[in-house]
């Protein structure tokens, strides 16, 4: 594996589409992907999980699109630290956690990133609420934008 | 569940349990002495499956019943086409039917590994009385991060045989009423083909270190949770160990088949349920011997139990040192479900080689076709846990006026329990509870790998309280960790 040349950047959507605002991230990837966008890759994921761990390691750089339980709207943050170390399930792996377990299984320095849309609907339900709606184009735009800029 | 009631003798609560699937907590009873009287283990879930596919069409149910579980949703699906099969009353053509065994067999391999390598060897591999914040995958990461490595491996392979075949690694869709919706292709046979070594020599690795760890610790590994019970397992009509589509044996404590060859579709007439009104999960037993004496186990250590031979050389090997282990009889300790998880892992590799490698595997005739005939189905087929039955009834329209489903993890719910109460009044004394004694009672627990309807897996950072009360119900004191 480490022989392969990497890859460039991968995107990742997370999360549920029958739950309302939380398929926001799936909703962003899939928009970005229609562009087909050279050197980009994309995946869709209800989670991040330990299987994904050898995928994203071949990638020089992965963002994570994912919704959140939070007031702060769009917010694209490179994550850093793997010291504090969240709940932990086999099913879910914080991005943290992603980075930590990159590093000690496979020795590699993740270069990651988050994109976290803050939801404010995750009840059932395949529509996103306005104010979601809203951040999910300005978040497609950006990070078109990103990428096509690099 | 009130574990504040007054009329509780002294009791310790453990809660959560962590890395088991899903929520649940434990209860330990103390006498007046200090000394563990009883211990209850609650599934705190209810998710209604029985009760909300009331009026769908039968056939929606392969579709919809996988949703239950992310770990073998697998098995379900192939228990819920099979009783659509019986309502139609239609069978799968052969490749149709073989390439059920070979997402079953995938399902079996990923469900076994996470078991074994990321939920139940930090165990064994950091020690049970290493901290438990590091007493987890972390740890295992940090110390052995090719063990961690291999093991995410030989997961992803048996995830790999799913998406190669349905485009989906879990809740696949593929699996319907008269076969299959999705054929093998050349590529992804050969693909899959290439990987089975690896898988093959990582299991080697597991049963390395897990015979490792009960050759320094044989004396403790064999009393551990150890107590007679009887066991359901599927098996061929030789007696072989069979997952996808055996009849069901049941043995006794002693190993004396009393009853063997037995239609799944007859399971009512051997297994009653009893609810209990602590827990969600409702206490299965033996009908013909009744509940005080038809306590059962199913899973791994079951199907090796009642096993008379496997189907595949390497398992076949290692099945004849796992039985000359018990001189005869049947191996009880809780503890040796692991080994018995490592050698079904192991035959379970050799059986999808076995099936990549039948030519009419790659064929496109993989469905039968029919209709709403009979008005009841009855399915089965083996999950990682153990026997899994769905039963249907419809109406004369085919919508479902009634579903019941038996689940492994609730078949063996007295025996988790009863393993609990063992671990415990062998290593809790009174409020002197150390956390290596914690971990043991829930090790009891994680032997079985109780799949508790998959919401939530906890595997090691989740917070931990015992709550001591006095025999009028009071709190006394309380140990957190995390």
């Amino acid at each position: 594996m480490s022989s392969k040349e990497a890859k460039k950047f991968l995107i990742v959507g997370i999360g549920n589409t029958i739950r309302s605002d939380d398929g926001v991230g799936a909703y962003v990837v899939s928009e970005i992907g229609k562009q087909h966008i050279p050197g980009v890759e994309i995946r869709l994921a209800q989670q991040l999980n330990l299987e994904f761990l050898e995928e994203a390691i071949e990638f020089e750089k992965i963002l994570l699109v994912d919704a959140a339980f939070s007031d702060e709207g769009l917010v694209f943050r490179k994550i850093l630290s793997d010291g504090d170390q969240p709940v932990i399930s086999s099913h879910h792996l914080s991005p943290e956690l992603f980075l930590y377990l990159a590093k000690r299984i496979y020795h590699k320095d993740l270069d990651l990133y988050l994109c976290s849309i803050g939801g404010k609907s995750f009840g059932l339900g395949e529509q996103f609420s306005d104010f979601v709606t809203l951040l999910a184009k300005k978040a497609v735009s950006e990070i078109c934008a990103f990428l096509k800029g690099k | 569940m009130d574990n504040n009631s007054n009329s509780k003798p002294n009791t310790i609560l453990i809660n959560p349990v962590t890395r088991i699937e899903g929520h649940a907590k434990i209860t330990l009873i103390l006498d007046d002495s200090g000394q563990v009287s009883d211990a209850q283990f609650h599934v705190n879930e209810f998710r209604g499956f029985e009760k909300f596919c009331e009026g769908r069409y039968f056939t929606e149910m392969p579709v919809i019943t996988p949703r239950i579980c992310g770990i073998c949703p697998v098995s379900h699906s192939v228990a819920s086409a099979k009783a659509c099969e019986m309502i139609m009353g239609i069978k799968p053509p052969y490749t149709g039917e073989k390439l059920r065994r070979l997402i079953h067999l995938g399902q079996m391999i990923s469900s076994h590994a996470l078991s074994f390598f990321h939920l139940s060897s930090p165990d064994f591999l950091l020690g049970w009385d290493s901290d438990p914040a590091q007493r987890n995958i972390l740890g295992l990461a940090a110390k052995f991060p090719d063990i961690a490595r291999r093991g995410i491996r030989l997961r992803k392979f048996g995830q790999e045989i799913s998406e190669r075949i349905t485009g989906k690694k879990i809740h696949i869709m593929g699996i319907v009423p008269g076969g299959m919706g999705f054929p093998l292709t050349e590529e992804n046979r050969r693909a899959l083909l290439a990987w089975v070594t690896e898988a093959l020599e990582t299991t080697w690795l597991g049963m390395y270190l897990l015979k490792k760890y009960q050759d320094a610790n044989s004396k403790e590994m064999s009393a551990f949770a150890c107590f007679e019970t009887m066991y359901l397992g599927t098996v061929g009509s030789q007696g072989e160990h069979e997952l996808y589509d055996g009849k069901l044996r049941f043995i006794d404590a002693e190993g004396k088949i009393v009853a063997d060859q037995i239609d799944p579709k007859r399971y009512l007439d051997y297994i009653a349920e009893r609810p209990v009104s602590w827990s969600y999960l409702k206490y299965p037993y033996y009908k013909p011997y009744g509940y005080e004496r038809g306590f059962y186990r199913v899973g791994p250590l079951a199907r090796l139990n009642v096993a008379s031979h496997m189907k595949t050389p390497l398992a076949q090997k290692e099945f004849q040192i796992f039985k000359a282990m018990g001189n005869g009889r049947p191996l009880h300790g809780t503890f040796f479900y692991h080994y018995a998880r490592l050698i079904e892992m192991m035959g379970s590799i050799e059986e999808v080689k076995l099936i990549l490698e039948d030519p009419l595997i790659t064929s496109n005739k993989i469905q039968t076709h029919g209709q709403h005939n009979e008005n009841e189905g009855i399915g089965c087929s083996e999950a990682p846990r153990g026997t899994l039955f769905h039963h249907y009834v419809t109406d004369e329209t085919g919508k479902l006026t009634k579903v019941n489903l038996l689940i492994a993890t609730g078949q063996n719910n007295p025996a988790m329990n009863r393993s609990v109460l063992e671990v415990a009044k062998k290593y809790v004394r009174g409020k002197d509870v150390q956390e290596g004694a914690l971990n043991r009672v829930e090790a009891a627990i994680r032997c079985y790998d109780p799949c508790l309807s998959c919401s939530t897996h906890a595997i090691g950072a989740m917070p931990l309280i015992v709550e001591i009360r006095d025999s009028r119900g009071g709190l006394v004191h309380v140990v957190k960790r995390g």
